[in-house]
Parts: structure tokens; sequence; C-alpha cells
């Protein structure tokens, strides 16, 4: 390369990066140095290695809500499920609203409450979701509540909740114990998910809650507080570069056992759903429904004029 | 109590008889050997007369003694009969020799065992003991060598039997004779009267006497007669004695008469003794008198009678030389004396007087010794000096004892007159020639005074005394050309030297702070003035002899002594800031003055000064609080000290300034330690968050003196204080949250050391090359690397963790610029360094960041800047080989390069994994495939065609494992759909692309290759279609299942395997016909297990007609189909 359109690239690139520290200052997400990308790389690799088996040891519908009804007498043999009947059928006629954009429609979805202060919900493959009273305070309008329930759809939507157990299944077709296997469902419900089904799951439920009628951004103000408290935990985070490396590696493991990921990720997957599948919001009046989860009255049973919110575009994070 | 004591006394005495009886022994024995030598003389000269050999041969064994020692009218003592043959021969040339040896054997060796005595007949005394006479030539000596060997003990047994019959039974008995007497008048204290005491003991001691003067006139009883007779006179003195003195015994009332009884034993006693010429005897008899006007009280006829018998002494010494004698007069008279005094419950000026009056009796008796004349051989000298020194001590000592008792304060004054008096006899000895007993009384002159002076004055009147004593001898010294004198005066100086520095030291500690004291100061000075002064008169008197070397030894101690007290006034007298100043200005002056007049030992008083300078601003100056106009004086205190250390520095640098050899070792040291003190001087009163900064300021200053001056001892200092810069703001700076003028004070730390790193590398870049040694070149590769790692810390601390990776990119593309630029590549490799680090902190920051700022996001306005950055690097570096020799890169830039296009890649995956998620990722992959395979087949890279293999296999796993599962729908449709088309229109494309290269002229020709990718790359197309074809078979198998799966993959195959003859691909048709091989056989499984019946008949149909189709096809068209593969 001559001397001169070297030059000329070089200032561009330097430009470029200058233009990019300048952007950096301004940005104002949280400082984080960790070896989360790594760990998420790995996560990725890792699925894809497994995933092929999955494929191959695919579940049909019935199968997976056979197992779903077993699961749920194993979880209600746990936890106190139950409670507030008012508040149970507010919820459950929100989940119908929720449930009507699903594609596996022979999946009967229904949700119980959760009688625990933790902020939580949770699904079982068949469609069995959960929700705590803890959740059901902590969440602003039913907008958010739609969201919630729509992240529980979409990993059942998404296989989720099934993909753990559909090896076992298969290695179990030669000896069938379906409550052995219930068992194993909800040890593996109380570990959780993984943190890129996490994710997948609130893509998904927000283009549930939008397909729904829901202002699907209202998601992004429950992750929005999330992080508010995830933040208000955390110390504040050290520059010592040496303090840094020594809690790298402890910190990736943290990471990698994690089941939530940090909810600006949240944050950030909700947004990317709901910016490809503008059509599902964009310029459609879409309901929020602050009264109606004050009220316990679902959008369907108690339609407010003043809860409804139209976007042309996507908010400023 | 006294009586164990008086039987102590009895013992000692006889001890110390038998040392005289020996003494007398061996001047008996010398006698008998002169004779014996005369005898031999005369019989050698008689020999000289040729004597027949065969009367010698015919001797019997026995007879070479007796023909060689021919004693007329001798019985020789009878030979060992068993004498061996070769005492004839060793007789044989002494017979043939005409003349003996003309020296005869040492005394000493003669008297020694080795050689045993030949006894001379005796009329009456059998040959025994040391009795015998010996006679000794070297003849007989060697004849008799193995003659009478000694048994065990060492020694022949006939002077054992001599020793304990002549000698040891003899002390024995009459030490028993003495005990007897002394019991017999402890018994008479009850049962007789004082007379009858008096007259058992006068009488047992007459007897004693008596039966010792008889024995003593015999040969062989001579020693046990003496032993009787002085056993005698004392029993008889202290008859004397006690017949006036003791109650018991008392029965000569008056003093006068009592006395001159006293006084009449004494002189017959004395009288007595010399007439046997024997200082043993004549000891014992001194030795139990003094004993015995001890015993009992002691009153002031004791002191005469101690005086008498010490004048007694002192005459013994006139007439006999009897010196051994008198040092025990001495010591037993003045113990009288002491004795009289300790028992003196009240010392009136009457009692005082009377002591004083017989200790100055006492001193004149002995004194007279000392003029009465000179002695003649060693010992006696010894004795001499020894008891006129112990005269005067104790003269001295005494008097001052009983002054003080009288005037506790005047006891100065019988010392002061002891002093002068013999400073007076001092001179007086001189004057007569007395030069064996002058030194001891200029010793004793000087002792007394300088006690008396102690004594007598204050401690700094004493010192002023002192010191004008001790210059004062040395000068007499000087004069007199007397080496004595100037060493005494020597050993005196040590008396002020000593209170100075006490008093200092004294000082020291009751003002810890120091203070000025202009009495101490001038006492000081004059006394360094004194040695100084000592130091240069004694220059004069060096010799090459042992006294010489050593008064030169004792010359030299003398300036160090000077120096001592200079540095010990400056740490008194000063206030403790200025103290190694005031060293340092001390250094300078001692290294001035040893240069100029090369004199050694100031030079290493010079260094001496270095260390107090050093030591004393380490301990004193760099603790103090002091300020000096507002400033803290430690700051220009420590100044003064490393100037005055670089001043040396650097005037060494002059060869003539060098004086000792160790001036080229210590040079090194002096600038360590300047540039220590300055650096001490930044680390006491800057914050420490500059410290760093300011100590790598010190550290440019000292490198480019040391570049300016050739100097590397300056330089050597200078990397260690850029070392120590870089540690203090590593752990000063970078930790500190400290402000500055609203920024943070790190800040312009880090960045003045980073920038002192760059100037270092640089500044050594233009040095001249015989400026430079190697160590110098070893560290300019840790300047860069210091310099940039500072940099990007500073980058790190201060920026957010998003900015850092940019920022740190930025660097990088700066360094390996400058780095190509300058042909540097030790600016390449920290920029290389740097862009790694870049690349992991945007993974660790920027990947995962979510931010949003103008609807841009962050993570791609900093990722993708990164990657347009590593791929011009990675251009950058690929073209360096073409450019100049100076800028071409090495081995390292080359793996660098092709790292680079990896890093960039890895890069460019993971910001678009996060960027854009996981959904499209395999049809973005697709993309890149293709691009990545034709970017490397147009810049014959292999790097990246490889690349583009890894891509494909990624693709496929992206597809089935993420893809195929959870894509949305894209651009309007089906994602897995979209994705399959894509993925297989980028195989086939990568399939044609790799066709096309293999098939290409020159393809081989790449400008990077790459031994995996040459191998993969015949495989290449092959391997893409099947890829393609796999693909396909899985995204069908995705989609649809049953029936449905197994007509589309026989479709699939059909395809692939048309396609395969198309192309020519024989992996394609293989794959093609391997899908259609697994469709019949999926369709012959499905038909048994779920079709009815008529699904079973038209399956296996249709089956049926379609391998006949594609037999007869096959046949059919064979030969075309041959033609085409």
């Amino acid at each position: 390369m001559k001397s001169l359109p070297r030059l000329l690239v070089l200032a561009i690139i330097l430009a470029g990066l200058g233009a990019g520290a300048w952007y950096a200052t301004r940005g104002t997400a949280p400082e984080r140095r960790n070896l989360d990308a790594l760990v998420t790389v790995g996560g990725d690799v890792v699925r894809d290695v497994t995933h092929p088996a999955l494929d191959l040891t695919r579940l049909s519908t019935a199968e997976e809500i056979a197992l779903g009804q077993a699961i749920d007498a194993e979880v209600r043999a746990g936890i106190p499920v139950g409670g507030d009947p008012a508040a149970e059928i507010y919820v459950q006629n929100v989940l119908r609203l929720v449930a009507g954009g699903v594609s596996r429609r022979d999946i009967p979805y229904a949700v119980a409450m959760v009688r625990s202060p933790e902020v939580n919900a949770f699904a079982v493959a068949g469609g069995r979701l959960y929700v705590t009273d803890g959740m059901l305070g902590f969440v602003r309008s039913e907008a958010e509540l739609a969201a919630v329930l729509g992240h529980e759809i979409g990993h059942v939507e998404l296989g989720h909740c099934v993909q753990r157990l559909q090896i076992e299944q298969a290695a179990r077709r030669v000896a069938p114990d379906l409550a052995g296997l219930a068992r194993l469902g909800y040890e593996i419900m109380e570990r959780g998910f993984s943190e890129e089904q996490e994710l997948a799951a609130d893509g998904q439920g927000a283009l549930l809650a939008a397909r729904a009628g829901y202002d699907a951004w209202q998601a992004s103000q429950l992750f929005s507080r999330f992080l508010a408290k995830e933040i208000a935990g955390t110390r504040p985070p050290t520059r010592n570069p040496v303090k840094i490396a020594v809690a790298a590696v402890p910190q990736a493991l943290d990471r990698y056992l994690e089941t939530h990921p940090p909810a600006d990720q949240r944050i950030e997957a909700v947004r990317r759903a709901l910016v490809s599948r503008g059509d599902l919001w964009a310029g459609t009046p879409r309901y929020v429904g602050i009264g109606n989860l004050t009220a316990r009255r679902a959008r369907s049973d108690d339609p407010r004029p003043g809860e409804w919110i139209a976007r042309d575009r996507a908010p400023s994070p | 109590m006294e009586f164990l004591g008086f039987v102590l006394v009895l013992v000692l005495a006889l001890l110390a008889l038998s040392r005289g009886k020996r003494l007398d022994q061996e001047i008996r024995g010398l006698h008998e050997r002169i004779d014996s030598l005369n005898n031999d003389l005369a019989r050698l000269k008689r020999l000289a007369a040729p004597t027949p050999a065969p009367e010698v041969l015919q001797t019997p064994v026995r007879a070479p003694v007796s023909s060689a020692v021919p004693a007329p009218g001798s019985v020789v003592p009878a030979a060992p009969a068993e004498a061996p043959a070769g005492l004839v021969r060793a007789a044989e040339p002494v017979a043939a020799s005409p003349k003996p040896p003309p020296v005869p054997p040492p005394i000493r060796t003669a008297l020694s065992h080795a050689v045993p005595p030949i006894h001379r007949p005796s009329p009456a005394v059998p040959a025994a003991g040391s009795e015998a006479r010996r006679v000794s030539t070297p003849a007989v000596a060697a004849a008799t060598t193995h003659t009478a060997r000694p048994r065990a003990g060492g020694e022949p047994i006939d002077t054992w039997e001599a020793r304990i019959g002549g000698s040891w039974l003899n002390r024995i008995g009459v030490a028993l004779l003495v005990i007897g007497i002394a019991f017999a008048l402890g018994y008479s204290l009850t049962r007789l009267g004082p007379a009858g005491k008096a007259a058992l003991a006068t009488a047992a001691s007459l007897a004693m006497i008596g039966g010792g003067v008889l024995l003593e006139r015999r040969e062989t009883y001579r020693f046990y007669g003496r032993g009787l007779i002085g056993g005698g006179w004392a029993a008889l003195y202290a008859t004397a004695y006690a017949v006036h003195e003791l109650e018991a015994t008392r029965v000569v009332e008056s003093p006068l008469v009592g006395f001159a009884l006293l006084l009449l034993v004494g002189v017959g006693m004395i009288g007595h003794s010399l007439r046997y010429k024997n200082q043993g005897l004549t000891s014992l008899a001194y030795g139990l008198g003094y004993a015995a006007i001890v015993l009992h009280s002691i009153q002031p006829f004791t002191l005469l009678a101690s005086a008498l018998l010490g004048f007694g002494t002192v005459i013994h010494l006139l007439r006999r030389n009897w010196y051994v004698m008198s040092l025990g007069g001495i010591v037993a008279t003045y113990g009288c004396l002491f004795l009289w005094a300790s028992r003196q419950s009240v010392l009136t000026t009457d009692v005082m007087r009377l002591g004083l009056g017989a200790l100055l009796i006492d001193w004149v008796v002995f004194l007279v010794a000392d003029f009465a004349r000179e002695p003649e051989d060693d010992l006696d000298r010894q004795y001499a000096w020894g008891s006129s020194l112990l005269n005067a001590l104790a003269a001295g000592w005494l008097s001052f004892t009983f002054w003080i008792k009288a005037d506790a304060s005047g006891g100065w004054r019988p010392l002061f007159a002891f002093g002068c008096a013999y400073a007076f006899t001092s001179t007086a000895l001189r004057l007569m020639g007395r030069r064996t007993v002058q030194p001891a009384h200029s010793l004793a002159a000087s002792l007394l005074l300088a006690v008396a002076f102690h004594k007598g004055l204050d401690r700094t009147r004493a010192t002023w005394a002192w010191l004008l004593e001790a210059q004062a001898v040395v000068l007499v010294g000087v004069f007199l050309k007397d080496r004595f004198h100037r060493m005494l005066g020597c050993c005196l100086f040590l008396a002020p030297m000593i209170a100075i520095f006490y008093d200092q030291v004294d000082a020291r500690v009751g003002r810890p702070h120091g203070g000025f004291d202009a009495t101490r100061f001038l006492q000081t000075v004059v006394a360094c003035g004194c040695f100084y002064l000592t130091f240069a008169r004694l220059k004069a008197f060096a010799s090459s002899s042992e006294a010489g070397r050593a008064e030169e030894a004792v010359r030299r101690m003398f300036s160090y002594g000077a120096f001592l007290l200079v540095v010990l006034a400056l740490w008194v007298q000063l206030p403790e800031v200025w103290v190694a100043p005031a060293g340092a200005i001390l250094l300078l002056l001692l290294f001035e003055l040893s240069a100029a007049r090369s004199i050694e030992d100031l030079r290493v008083q010079a260094h001496l000064a270095a260390l107090f300078a050093a030591v004393t601003g380490l301990a004193l100056g760099a603790q103090s609080r002091d300020l000096m106009a507002g400033v803290p004086a430690r700051i220009p205190a420590l100044l003064v000290v490393a100037a005055a250390y670089f001043v040396v520095f650097l005037r060494q640098r002059n060869a003539r300034t060098l004086c000792i050899e160790a001036d080229d070792t210590l040079r090194p040291i002096y600038s360590w330690v300047g540039a220590f003190a300055v650096a001490l001087v930044v680390g006491l009163e800057v914050r420490p968050t500059l410290v760093g900064p300011a100590w790598m300021i010190l550290a440019l200053l000292l490198i480019e003196a040391g570049m300016a001056l050739g100097e590397p001892h300056l330089r050597g200092p200078g990397y260690v204080a850029a070392l120590a810069a870089t540690v203090a703001v590593l752990a000063l700076s970078a930790p500190s949250h400290e402000r500055l003028a609203n920024i943070a004070t790190r800040t312009p730390a880090l960045l003045l050391v980073a920038a002192a790193y760059l100037y270092l590398f640089l500044l050594q870049r233009r040095a001249r090359a015989d400026r430079l040694h190697d160590f110098d070149r070893s560290l300019r590769p840790l300047f860069s690397w210091a310099g940039t790692a500072l940099a990007a810390l500073l980058v790190w601390l201060e920026a957010r963790p998003t900015l850092v990776g940019p920022v740190w990119m930025i660097l990088a593309l700066l360094l390996v610029e400058a780095g190509i630029a300058l042909g540097e590549s030790d600016l390449r490799l920290p920029g290389y360094v740097v862009l790694v680090a870049s690349h992991a902190s945007l993974a660790m920051s920027n990947l995962t960041a979510t931010g949003l700022v103008g609807g841009l996001s962050v993570r791609a306005m900093t990722v993708t800047p990164a990657i347009a950055a590593t791929y011009y690097l990675w251009w950058r570096l690929r073209s360096l080989p073409q450019e100049g020799s100076k800028r071409a890169g090495d081995g390292r830039d080359e793996v660098f390069g092709r790292f680079l296009s990896y890093l960039g890649a890895a890069m460019i995956g993971l910001f678009v994994r996060f960027e854009f998620g996981l959904e499209g990722a395999a049809l973005r992959w697709s993309l890149a495939m293709v691009v990545l395979l034709l970017a490397g087949h147009v810049l014959r890279d292999a790097d990246l065609r490889f690349q583009g293999y890894l891509v494909a296999a990624a693709v496929i796993v992206r597809a089935v494992g993420f893809d195929f599962r959870s894509a949305n729908r894209i651009l309007g449709l089906d994602g897995p759909l979209l994705i399959t088309i894509v993925g297989v229109a980028g195989y086939l494309a990568a399939g044609f692309l790799i066709r096309m290269r293999r098939t290409a002229a020159g393809a081989r020709n790449d400008r990077r290759s790459l031994e995996i990718e040459s191998t993969l790359e015949p495989y290449g197309p092959d391997l893409m279609w099947l890829l393609a074809v796999a693909l396909t078979a899985l995204y069908l198998y995705r989609t649809w299942s049953g029936v449905p799966l197994i007509v589309a993959w026989a479709v699939e195959g059909l395809c692939a395997a048309g396609a395969g003859f198309a192309l020519k691909a024989r992996s394609l048709r293989l794959s093609g016909l391997a899908l259609l091989a697994v469709c019949v056989a999926m369709t012959l499984v499905r038909a048994f297990t779920t079709f009815d019946m008529p699904g079973r008949i038209v399956t296996f149909l249709v089956l049926g007609v379609v391998l006949l189709v594609i037999s007869f096809a096959y046949t059919r068209y064979r030969e075309s189909i041959r033609k085409v593969l």
C-alpha cells in the first residue's frame, strides 16, 4: 500500500477508534470487566454440540403433557401452591390472552399461584406455569405480568422444559418410570434454565405479549427494575487489574452456573426481539393495564381507555 | 586466723626458698661447669699429641669414655653395660681428631637433661643428684647420648632422687619444724608464762640455727642446713618481736628495748644470711621477718621494723644484685604500711603524718636503689624497672589513701607531689645515665600527674591538663629522640581523648537534638590540633624496624583519633539535621587535602567521613522535622550530602586525585549514595502519588549525565531510580484516588513516567555507541515495555471499561507504526501485546456492553474500529517484507501478522454473535465463508482460506444446533429454509471457488502458505459439496418426518447425483446415491412397520419403478456417462 492511502486508512481507523472511545464515554451501561463473553460463547458451543442429540430424541406433545402433569404433582407436593383465588383468576385470564399467540396450540397452558414472597415465576413441561405472590407484587402493570407469563410460555414453546428430559426419556423407553422422570423434571425446574434459554424466552415472551395486544416494551421496564435491584446489591467494580485478574475465573464459573443473565442483557434481548418484529407493535395502540393489575381484573374483563399506549419506534434505553 | 596466716606465709616463704635454692644450684652448676671446661681444655691440650689408633680400637666398650675423658685419679661411673657398638665407632673420630670443637655447648644445653652428666669423682659425694659436677664435651656428649636414657618421667632416676631427697624433704622438714614451734608457742599461751614462752621459742630458734650451721658445712646436707638456718632466724626474729609485742610472751616492756632487740636480731639475721650469699635463704629470712611483724597488732613500731627490713633488702640489692628480694621487700614493706593504715579506724592528722612519714622513708629507701647502680643483665633490668615502678605506684597510692582519709578533696596533692618528684628523678636519672629505671620514673611521673589532674581538677580542666601533659611528654620524646617517651605521650593522649569522647557523648545524651558548646568545641579543636601535630611530628621517626613500624602505626592512629573527635564534635555540637551536611563538608575537606598531599590516611578518613555523612543523613537528617525559613531543613541538608558525594565522585574522574587502591572500588558507591540521598529527599518531601514521577526525573538526569560523561556509574543509579519510580507509581500513584486541580493525580504521574521511558528509549537510540555498554543495551527493550505498560495501565485505571479497548488499540497502532517507521522491533512487540490486550479488553467489557448512544450500539462503535485496526495491521505486517530492509520485520512480525487474521476473524464472529444474537448466525457465517475463501484466493493467503474451512464447519453445526430450532422469519421468509438455501449456496460457491483455484495457473504461489490448508485443499470442493448435501438433509429432517421426509431425501439424493454427474463431482454422486439408499431402506422399514397393506404395495411399486428407471438409464447411457466422467 502506498504511503498516502495507507496514512489515510490509518487516519480513518484512528478516527473510528476515537469516535468509538468517545461513544464509550457516553454510554450508561454498567461497567463490567469479566469473562461473560467467553462463558456465553462456550455455552453456545456446548449447546451446538448437544442439540443434535435432542433432535434425535424428540418427544411428542402428548408425551410432554403427560410428563407435565406428573411434574405438576411433584411441584404441588413440594411447594405451597394456591392462595388468593381472585389473584389466581386474574393471572389465569391474562395467561389466556397471552397464550393466544402461541405456535404450539396443542399445549394446554395453565397457571397456579405460589405462596412465596420471592419474586419468581417458572414453567414445567406440558404448559404448567407458576407465579409467586412476590412476582405479582413486583410487576407494576398487566403488560409486565403478560411479559412474565409470555416468558414462561416461551420456555415451553421453545422446548426448554423438555430438552433435558428428552435423552432421559429416550433411555427409559425400554423401562418406563414416569414417577422417576417427574422427580427429575422437578429437580431440573428447580435448577432453572440456561442463560441462553432465558434470553430466548425473554424475546419470545415479549413477542407473545405484543401479539396479545400488550405493550411489550413494559418488559424492559420490568427488567430495568431488576437491573436497579442488581446494582443496589453489588459492590462498585474495582479497577485494580490484579484483583480483576484474580477474580475473573471464579466469577466466570459463577456466571456459568447462574441461570438468569444480567438484567441489561435481558433488556437487550427484549429490544432485539421487538425491533425485529416491529409489525407487532409499531403504530398500533397497546395496552398497559396499571389499573387492571391493581384491581385484579384482566383486560379482557375490564378494558380501560386510559391504559393504551402507541409507539412509532423503539423507546430509548 | 592469724595463726593460719602465719602458716600461709611460711609456706610461701618455703616456696620462695625453693626457687632461690634452684637458682643457687644453677649458679653453682655454672661454676662447676666452668671448672670442668677448664679441666677439659687442659686435657685436650694434653691429647693434642697423636694417640695410636690401635690402642683405641682395642679398648673395651667402656674404654672410649675413659680414654676420651681421661681424668687422672677419677673413677668413671659405671656406664650402661649394654652400650651399643656405635658408641665405639662414635668415639673413633674423637680419638683421631686433633682438636675438639672450639665452642662448648650452651650453658642451658649443658644443664638440660639432654646431655646426661658424667660425674667427676668426688671424695665423699657419690655421683647423684644435682650436686654432682658435670663434665661435658661435645665428643663425650656425642658418645654418651644413648647411655643414660630418661625414664618414663623424662628425667634420670638419680635426678629424681636428688630432688626429693635433697630438696623437698628439706623444705617439708623446715616447714614442719617452724609450724611446730608456732604450735608450741600457741600451747604456751596457756601453760607457760611469758618468760617461759620466750625462752622456749628462743631456744628452739637457736637450736635450728645451730643445727643448720653444722649441717651446712657438709656438702651433702648443705641445703638442708641452710633451710634450718633460715627457719631458725625467722623463728628468732619472731620471738624477738613477740617478747615485746605479744601480751602472752611479753618480757620486754620498753619499746626502745624491744625495737633494739628486734633490730639486733634483724641485723644478725641479715648479717648471717649474707655469709652464705644465698638470695633464697636470705629471702626466706626476710619473709619470715615481715610475717612476724604483722601477725599481731600493727603499731607504729611495725612500720619502723618493716622500714628496717626494707632497707635490708636494698642493702642486699646494692651488694649482691638481688633484685628479686628487693622487689619482694617493696611489696612487703608497703604491705605493712597498708595493713597499718587499714587498721586505723580514725585517721587523725598525727596518724596521717606518721603514715606519710613512714611512707616517705620507705619510698626514699627504695628510691636509693634506683640511683645506686645500673643492672647488668636483662633479667635484673626487668626487676629493677618493675621495682622502681612499683615503688612509685605504691607510694602514690598509699599517700593518696592516707590523704583522702583526712582531706577528701586533697588527695591529688601527694599524687602531684610524687608526680613532680618523679619528673625530677627521671631527669636526674637521665643525666646520670641510669637508662634502665629512668623510663619507669617517667612513666610513674606521667601516671601520678595524670591521676592528680583527674582528682584535683574538674573534667574540663583535667582534660586540658592531660592534653598538655601528653603533648609535653611527646615533645620530650621528640626532643630526646626517645621512643619510650614518644609512645608514653601517645598513650597519655588516650586520657583526654576518652574524656572528650565521654564528655561529648554525655552531652549528646543530655541534649538529644544537639547544641553548640564553645568550651567543648575549643577543647576538641585543641585536641585535634595536638593529634595532628603529633601525627606530623612522629612522621620523622618512622623506620622499617619492628618498633618503627609500631610507632608508625601509632602515629597513624593519631590522625584517626583526631578524625574521630571531629566527627564526634559535629555529632554533638550541631543540630541533628545539620550533622550530615557537616560530615559532607568534612568529607570534601579531607578528600581535597588527601588529594593535594597524597596522604593515604586522610583519604581513608575521607571515606569514613562519607560513611558518617550517609549514616547520619539517614538516621538523623531524614528523621528531622526542623524547619529553615519555612522549608524542611532536611531538604538542603540531604541535598548537601548528595552534592558532596557527587563532587567526590566527579573529582575522582581525575586520576591524580586517586590516593589509595580502594578509591577505584569505592568510587561507584559515591554516585549510588548521592543518588540515593536525592531520592530520599524526594521520597520524604514529595506527596506519595508524585514520588514516582519525581524519581523518574532524577533517573532521567542521572542517565543523561551518565550518557554525556560516559559514566556507567551514573547511569546505573539512574536505571535503579527508574525502576524505583516504576514501583512507586504502581504502588503509590496507581491505587490513589487523589485529585489535583480536578485531575486524578495518577494521570500525570503515570503519563510522566511512561513518557520518560519512551524518552530513555529514544535517548539510547541517538546515543553514541561508545558511550553505551552492553548492560545499557540490554535494558533498552525494557524501557519501551515499561513505558507501554504504564500508559496502558493509566488507560485501564482512568477510562471506563468500554473505553479501554479502543484506546489500547490506538496505542497499539501508534507503537507498531512507530516501530515500523523507526525499524524498532522493541516498539512493535509491545504494540502487538497491547493489541492483544485491547482485544481481551473488548472481549471482557465491550462485547457484553448493552448500551445505546444516539441509537447506535456502543458495542458496534467500539469493536468495529478495533476490528478494522486489526485487519489494517494485518495488512501492514503482510506488506512489511516488501519494504526496505531497515523496516522489514523479522519472524515474529510475520507470525503475529498471521495471528492477526485469526484474531480479527474471531473478533468479528464474537461481535456478530453479541450484536445480532444467535439467530441467523449460520446465514451470516455462510456469507463469511465465501468471503474468506474468495479473499484467500484473491490475496493468495492460506490463512484466510483456512478460516473459510473453519467457518464452513461452523455453519452446519450452528444451523443444526440453533438456527433450525430457533430461527424466526428472516426477510419475510422461513428462517431455517433461508439459512439452508444460503448455506447450500455458500457451500456450492465455496466448492467452485476452491476448484477454480486449484485449476488456476500459479495457484500454489501463496504469499502466506499453511500446511494444513494445503492438505485440505485437494478435498475442498468435495468437502464443501458434501456439507451442502448434509445441510439440506438435516434441514429436511428438522422440517419433515415420515413419508415426506423420505420423499424429500430421495429428491435430494437424485438432485445430488445429477449434480455430481453434471459437475463431475464424485462426492456429490456418491452422497446422492447414499441418500437414495437411505430412502429405500427407510421406505422398506416404514412399509413393514407403519404402512397398511395398500401403502406397502404402493411403496414397493414406486420403489421398483424408480430403481428400474435408474437401471435402464444407466444401461442406456452407460457409454455417455463414462465419457462424461
